[in-house]
């Protein structure tokens, strides 16, 4: 993988979106440690998903079962009239009107399954992704203040921070030294 | 950019702290001097050897004749004999000792041992420079903390993390563990004599009183100056994590005049912060710097007490640590706030040594040599 920018850059929505697989989420999470740029960008993109994970589904009004019924109502009246009804269905459903509702109807689903499949799957595995990164920081910065601890083999912590630096995260179950 | 001094100014153009600029402005000044008077770095500083002597640890180098004895450590009070005053020798000499020599580290990483060799020269708690000639992975990078700034240069990555000295903090620790030695709150026995890099020496085994554990530190100490020559550093259940020797060391007092400069470096090094934060003597100290109520744990193991704390930021969220020293281990509170996910409410431990759980709204990682019981029990505590 071309680890610069430009070959970062189309893997950031992969990475937010939690589908990268280890060696490729590593040698992207070690650029973006060291880009800002494209850590600006794969904030950005983190920002947008909360963002639409926060936003609420719009809801219906109170009014709406009552209006609804009404305008059933009124509907059923206009039927009974036998001249009315054929007139309605030419203004208002015609073959293309239905086929562009269809389409409409269609992604509409689309969109609801995606973004439902998004929250239940991804998400969990973003926040596990922003986990690892928070114990990964929070071993390194207690390794540099055992480093300057009398009585501690600092060298042996240099050493461990600038491997799972070069390496890229800590792995899990890992046994090295803290 | 060619010279150090170019490449403290571009670290200089980089950082975002207005404070860290001016300090740096001074250090360059510092630098440009240092660096126009002494332009051959580490002249005859990458010495290796070799041979080594059938010595009692496999990374031990018999290097006698390269060893100059010019610096003598002042004896303490107590007899040399005793092991508590050997180990007391061995933080002077830490505080005050100007050395170079060739160092080799072993670690445990992902499963794997894992063996560096360094360069290091080190003008005791005031500055130290550090070249790594080993493994591949790390080899060329090079970390200065000449007492005001602290760079680390990864030529791998063509990266230059520049932040404030940490070597600083070492001065007052160290008399923190003499006072905790005067007190008898280390437990320190002699385990024989033995030979590291040449030189003869003592082997001491630390670990604080009270503890369960049968080691937690070996040290070898050497005999003429008390400079450490050797350590092993144990786990929370007696395994061995790493170990770090000198197999070649000079005690002249004459230290190259640039080796703590900064790093030299390309011009197109990126230049970054470090993540280290913002330390602060008390939690009032810290409370103060967060939008976050923090979290104080009731029960920390025995003989552990709150050393300082911390400040520094993930995910542009605040994340605060509080740091609690037993003499030996240090145990590493991290707080941050965080939105709960569902199914995260139980405690997990990703690796030894860390415990990640949640308290209210607040993320929680501890990281310290201690058991996941240990660990429990502190953020059960919170």
């Amino acid at each position: 993988m071309n680890v610069n920018c430009d070959g970062v850059r189309p893997l950031i929505s992969e990475l937010v979106n939690g589908s990268l697989d280890s060696p490729v989420l590593w040698q992207v999470q070690a650029h973006i440690a060291d880009c800002p740029e494209c850590r600006n960008l794969a904030d950005d993109f983190a920002k947008i998903r909360v963002l639409l994970r926060e936003t609420d589904a719009p809801g219906m009004s109170e009014s709406f079962e009552e209006t609804l019924r009404v305008r059933i109502a009124d509907l059923s009246a206009i039927q009974k009239s036998d001249e009315y009804t054929p007139r309605v269905a030419k203004r208002f459903i015609t073959a293309s009107m239905k086929y562009a509702l269809a389409v409409c109807a269609a992604a509409v689903i689309l969109i609801v399954a995606f973004f439902t499949s998004w929250n239940s799957e991804n998400a969990p595995r973003t926040s596990a992704m922003s986990d690892a990164s928070l114990v990964h920081q929070c071993i390194e910065q207690h390794r540099n203040d055992v480093a300057v601890q009398p009585l501690s083999d600092w060298a042996a912590q240099n050493l461990a921070n600038q491997l799972d630096r070069q390496n890229g995260q800590s792995s899990a179950g890992d046994d090295g030294s803290i | 950019m060619d010279s150090p001094a170019q490449a403290t100014m571009e670290v200089f153009k980089r950082l975002h702290s207005p404070i860290t600029k001016a300090i740096i402005t001074c250090g360059t000044l510092c630098f440009v001097g240092a660096s126009v008077a002494a332009p051959n770095k580490h002249a005859g500083m990458h010495t290796r050897h070799a041979t080594h002597a059938p010595l009692v640890h496999p990374f031990v180098g018999n290097l006698e004749s390269a060893v100059r004895r010019t610096e003598r450590i002042p004896e303490t009070d107590l007899p040399v004999s005793d092991a508590e005053a050997i180990l007391k020798r061995m933080l002077h000499a830490e505080e005050n000792v100007r050395l170079s020599g060739t160092q080799v580290t072993t670690i445990l990483h992902h499963g794997q041992q894992v063996s560096s060799e360094q360069v290091v020269i080190r003008n005791g708690a005031k500055a130290m420079q550090i070249l790594y000639n080993s493994p591949s992975e790390v080899s060329g990078m090079e970390i200065v903390d000449n007492g005001r700034f602290y760079f680390r240069y990864d030529p791998l990555k063509n990266t230059l993390e520049a932040g404030p000295s940490r070597i600083g903090r070492l001065r007052g620790r160290i008399r923190q563990v003499i006072n905790s030695i005067e007190k008898h709150g280390l437990l320190v026995t002699s385990t024989g004599n033995d030979s590291v890099a040449g030189r003869t020496c003592k082997r001491i085994d630390v670990r604080p009183r009270g503890s369960t554990a049968s080691i937690v530190r070996r040290f070898w100490v050497d005999d003429e100056t008390g400079v450490q020559l050797g350590i092993e550093q144990y786990d929370a259940r007696g395994r061995k994590d790493s170990s770090t020797f000198f197999t070649q060391i000079d005690l002249s007092s004459a230290l190259p005049r640039d080796a703590f400069a900064p790093p030299k470096t390309p011009a197109n090094v990126i230049v970054q912060s470090p993540t280290v934060g913002t330390p602060v003597p008390t939690i009032a100290a810290a409370q103060q710097m967060v939008d976050f109520a923090l979290k104080i744990p009731a029960y920390v193991p025995p003989g552990f007490r709150f050393q300082s704390a911390g400040v520094s930021s993930f995910e542009r969220r605040h994340l605060a640590v509080l740091r609690y020293v037993n003499g030996i281990n240090v145990l590493s509170v991290f707080e941050t706030p965080a939105p709960k996910q569902h199914g995260n409410e139980h405690c997990r431990q990703p690796r030894k040594g860390v415990l990640v759980g949640w308290k209210s709204d607040l993320r929680i990682i501890l990281v310290g040599n201690l058991d996941k019981d240990e660990l429990q029990r502190v953020i059960d505590s919170l």
